[in-house]
């Protein structure tokens, strides 16, 4: 049960967090670019 | 089982049809906005966060998501989820490290196809990369777009008991017509209104299921007592798992993903696109996993299925449990996950016919005003568009054939090419294309004579060996290649 549980509920919600982290650390990549640093 | 049975009702139709044209409308809407050849392949770099999120989504799914995955789910249990986790993956990380880097250097380059931004970054005087690049994508996306017209028009002619032929020419028209007025317009705005209409099946349909069944604890009984692997998603085996994983090595070389970055009005609000997209990605994809699981539920035995086929239990479902109006929209939002899907590589294989071919080897010395590039870009649309829809009809095995390598052969050449490019600065335009060729046919091969016994996904070996290859290449030909 708790494989299914993992699989259908928690995988999910783990995959939208790590979207919403690499969201926070990506800031610092954005201001090296419009520095011009291709 | 008749699964279009309810079409037959007026309203049902009514709903059916009105879903199918609404992209007609949008085009007319669009056409004043396209102006150029910019706009026309790449919405002149001035597209909304949203739009490019969800179009980025819809256009990268297809009926796969829908028909398969909800299939794979019913025959595999919830061991299906691993098919999904890759791409999202991989997707959420390429809006940022792939798309922003992208969209900065195309802009600096003022390049409309990726192609040109690979001349354009390695100086390729030559054209190396770009005949390379243009032998791949027309071939592979080609098959692509031939391959969805001929599933979008066999699922048409059985709803409507239309002829094939007639069914693949309204196929046709629904997508040329609004591609030719508003080009990649046209096209982003009908994706944002195809993910929407995916998302209402793909959310209403586990909900309602849910409700049905007595809940998420009640739904995993019923399966563990039909079979306890299906509650077991670890059940499948660490390589099958990882062969699932493996399908997101794809998605960086899909020109008709990687696009929509390009497009973007400024790339820092990629950042945001991509908790949008991987949002709407995971509720879209878990959703047609909760179908799979909850048609397991309903309906045990496959027998009852038509065709003893596990795919048509999306439609199934949708014919026994909803009414006339949710059931339209339901039927019409498969043929809208084919054809989003569709008309965004169609303007891929055109824009690499009328740029990358006509415009930059073959008239490479003369000057062509935007009014007449625009005019060419939609007679290239129309060209490429009829071209496939004839694959369709007439070749149907030999589309089939090159779709079982495009996923995999695009994500191992164009897909490496691009990570090295933006990551590695010691690639050269020698580098590029050698890993653009391995890739290819590494995949080819490895399909055809390895997958058998090895049990490994093609586009895994073909992924690394292409980049070996680019790194082999690239420290060999470095002195060369800084000569142009």
């Amino acid at each position: 049960m708790f494989g299914a549980t993992f699989a259908l509920i928690i995988l999910p919600i783990i995959i939208i967090g790590m979207s919403i982290v690499v969201f926070i650390i990506s800031k610092k990549k954005q201001k090296d670019l419009t520095n011009g640093n291709l | 089982m008749e699964i279009y049975e309810k079409l037959t009702n007026p309203l049902a139709f009514i709903i059916f049809v009105v879903t199918l044209s609404l992209p007609i409308l949008i085009g007319f809407l669009t056409l004043r906005k396209t102006k150029n050849q910019s706009d026309f392949f790449v919405g002149g770099r001035a597209m909304d966060k949203l739009v490019v999120a969800l179009s980025a989504v819809s256009s990268g799914r297809s009926s796969w998501l829908v028909l398969a995955v909800s299939g794979m789910a019913y025959t595999l249990g919830t061991g299906a989820v691993w098919a999904v986790v890759g791409y999202i993956t991989v997707e959420m990380f390429q809006f940022i490290y792939i798309g922003q880097k992208l969209r900065a250097h195309t802009e600096t380059f003022n390049s409309i196809t990726l192609l040109d931004y690979f001349e354009s970054k390695y100086n390729d005087r030559k054209h190396l990369i770009r005949i390379t690049g243009v032998i791949i994508i027309a071939i592979f996306l080609t098959a692509y777009v031939a391959a969805q017209f001929n599933a979008g028009a066999k699922s048409l002619s059985t709803a409507l008991g239309f002829p094939l032929i007639l069914s693949l020419i309204i196929s046709g028209l629904l997508i040329l017509v609004y591609m030719i007025l508003g080009g990649y317009i046209a096209v982003a705005y009908n994706d944002v209104v195809r993910a929407i209409i995916m998302i209402i099946g793909l959310v209403i349909f586990p909900i309602y299921g849910l409700i049905k069944i007595g809940g998420f604890n009640a739904l995993l009984e019923i399966l563990a007592e039909l079979n306890p692997a299906y509650i077991d998603p670890f059940s499948l085996g660490i390589g099958i798992i990882i062969g699932f994983l493996g399908i997101g090595l794809g998605s960086p070389g899909q020109p008709h993903i990687v696009v929509r970055y390009m497009s973007i009005d400024d790339p820092d609000k990629l950042r945001i696109s991509t908790v949008i997209g991987t949002f709407w990605n995971v509720v879209m994809a878990w959703g047609a996993v909760f179908i799979g699981l909850l048609g397991r539920a309903l309906i045990p035995a496959v027998e009852n299925l038509p065709d003893k086929d596990p795919e048509m239990i999306y439609l199934v479902l949708s014919s026994q449990y909803f009414g006339p109006i949710l059931y339209g929209l339901l039927v019409g939002g498969i043929f809208a996950a084919i054809l989003s899907t569709a008309d965004s590589q169609l303007l891929v294989v055109a824009s690499t016919f009328v740029r990358d071919l006509y415009e930059k080897i073959i008239k490479k010395d003369s000057e062509i005003d935007e009014a007449r590039k625009l005019k060419l870009s939609r007679y290239v649309v129309l060209l490429s568009g009829i071209l496939a829809l004839i694959l369709a009809y007439f070749a149907q095995d030999l589309i089939f054939w090159l779709v079982l390598f495009a996923w995999g052969g695009l994500g191992a050449s164009i897909g490496t090419a691009l990570i090295f490019s933006l990551y590695w600065k010691r690639t050269t335009k020698y580098g590029i294309a050698a890993g653009m060729i391995t890739g290819t046919l590494v995949t080819i091969f490895w399909k055809l004579f390895l997958k058998e016994p090895t049990g490994l996904y093609e586009l895994i070996p073909a992924f690394f060996l292409s980049a070996l290859v680019i790194v082999m290449v690239s420290l060999l030909t470095g002195e060369k290649s800084t000569n142009g």
